[in-house]
């Protein structure tokens, strides 16, 4: 699906690309007033890559994966998505007064619209990042580690072919995080595609590739 | 058209949320118990003049304090319990919407479930008010009264989720809707006040006027006011016109770019 703000939301087609590029951004840029958050960001993700997105506080991570979803419209580029997607976002936005369970099959009953789901692989999911026992738990009253499993298990319930992970890993303790990379290298042999935001340097080891926003610019390191 | 097993599934998530809202529960008892009682405990039994406006007239009443009081709070009641869950309903968890949305929910499944509760919630709000209502004043035409006590509750529903819908803090709707609530319906449309009232333009265009004159002519009179309903019927479209429309312009980005 690709966005080009010059000419207009209407000029959204499906399915472009090469058929291993996942993502194309393309000279994007966003201002907020006068100040310029993203200026010129220029990059493609391929299938089967985690790629890194890093950079000081501020500098525009969020708001770049946000354009890429199309929840921020950008000022000017384009983006180009051949992939289903799926979402890890860094914001407190699940509902908290529905269950876990309850919010999961919800998500299935929507995301089998459009995916073919897999109970073994949800379930699976569930147990590895011992979330088991909160089935039955109000979102608003895990704790924050929790929390963060639900939302990406959300994000990864259909196996998107690209995941736009926006700090998965904050309150995960070191054994989850372990399950978590497990996870998402399993995802990747499967061609998933990753783009994370991470501050965390442990991350580093995991990446393909890392993209730095600096200035508003993405440098490929 | 959304699809009905997922419709079916955001309305019983949504009633669940409505539910588990403990301070809705409270407020939903609490408020007609506190206001009613306090009527009860303090109106006189003295005749006070009451008009009600048809189409073509205006009928003059002397109705006890008590009485007239009686309906009137509990059209203000059901004003303000209805914008509060809506707001509930619509405000609190729009992010989360917008993330079923951007996964793959169709707006309209979510619109249709959520609107379903919504009147379900009007529907439960009126009929108890109109019961409550009823074992303490002799309503002359109940089924007209609880199509009152419905629509007001639909006007007032509607703005409530609308001003939520316009702020991202829940406490800012809150005080709006109780604003509002507070000058229309539980003052400028009291009949004692309005009865004796130099200019009756202002009070002609609020919300809760066709409304509270439905209520008080099916409650006072065995006349049926049609001006009223159509009045009431006109204002609680618009306001669910306004509402669709806002909830419409904030879902568009995330619709547009909803995955294939």
């Amino acid at each position: 699906m690709t966005v080009d703000s010059q000419q207009g939301p209407e000029d959204i087609t499906r399915g472009m690309g090469p058929p291993d590029i996942r993502c194309r951004c393309e000279g994007l840029c966003k201002s907020y007033g006068r100040k310029r958050v993203l200026d010129g960001c220029t990059f493609a993700l391929r299938r089967g890559e985690i790629v890194g997105l890093v950079g000081e506080n501020g500098s525009g991570k969020s708001t770049l994966v946000r354009c890429l979803l199309g929840f921020t419209p950008p000022t000017s580029g384009r983006v180009t998505l051949c992939a289903s997607l799926g979402y890890c976002p860094q914001d407190d936005l699940l509902n908290r007064r529905i269950t876990v369970e309850e919010h999961l099959s919800l998500m299935r009953a929507i995301l089998e619209r459009t995916h073919r789901m897999d109970e073994s692989f949800t379930s699976a999911l569930l147990s590895r990042l011992r979330l088991v026992p909160f089935r039955r738990t109000r979102i608003g009253e895990l704790s924050g580690g929790t929390y963060q499993k639900v939302k990406f298990v959300t994000s990864v319930l259909h196996r998107p072919d690209l995941v736009l992970f926006d700090e998965p890993c904050d309150g995960l303790d070191w054994a989850m995080y372990q399950v978590f990379w497990e996870i998402v290298t399993e995802l990747k042999e499967a061609g998933t595609s990753v783009l994370m935001v991470s501050h965390m340097i442990h991350d580093r080891s995991h990446f393909d590739r890392i993209l730095e926003l600096r200035e508003g610019a993405v440098a490929d390191g | 058209m959304g699809d009905l097993p997922v419709i079916r599934r955001v309305f019983v998530l949504s009633a669940l949320e409505l539910l588990r809202n403990r301070i809705g529960l409270v407020l939903f008892f609490a408020i007609p118990a506190i206001f009613l009682g306090i009527v009860v405990l303090t109106a006189g039994t003295t005749p006070v003049p009451l008009k009600v406006f048809f189409r073509d007239e205006t009928v003059s009443l002397l109705l006890s304090q008590e009485k007239t009081s009686l309906v009137f709070v509990s059209a203000s009641v059901s004003g303000f319990i209805s914008a509060y869950f809506s707001l509930v309903l619509f405000q609190q968890d729009f992010q989360y919407f917008r993330y079923c949305v951007f996964n793959g929910l169709r707006p309209t499944s979510l619109l249709l479930g959520r609107f379903a509760l919504f009147f379900v919630m009007a529907v439960v709000l009126a009929a108890s008010i109109t019961v409550a209502l009823g074992q303490m004043v002799s309503l002359q035409q109940a089924f007209p009264a609880f199509i009152g006590f419905l629509l007001i509750a639909t006007v007032y529903g509607a703005f409530g989720a609308t001003a939520g819908m316009l702020s991202k803090e829940f406490l800012v709707p809150v005080m709006v809707s109780a604003l509002l609530a507070d000058i229309d319906a539980a003052w400028l449309q009291n009949p004692v006040y309005y009865t004796a009232a130099e200019r009756m333009e202002i009070i002609r265009w609020l919300p809760a006027y066709y409304p509270c004159q439905l209520i008080f002519s099916s409650a006072f009179t065995d006349r049926f006011n049609g001006r009223a309903l159509l009045g009431s019927g006109v204002w609680a479209g618009a306001m669910f016109l306004v509402l669709l429309s806002i909830i419409v312009l904030r879902m568009r980005g995330v619709v547009r770019r909803s995955p294939p």
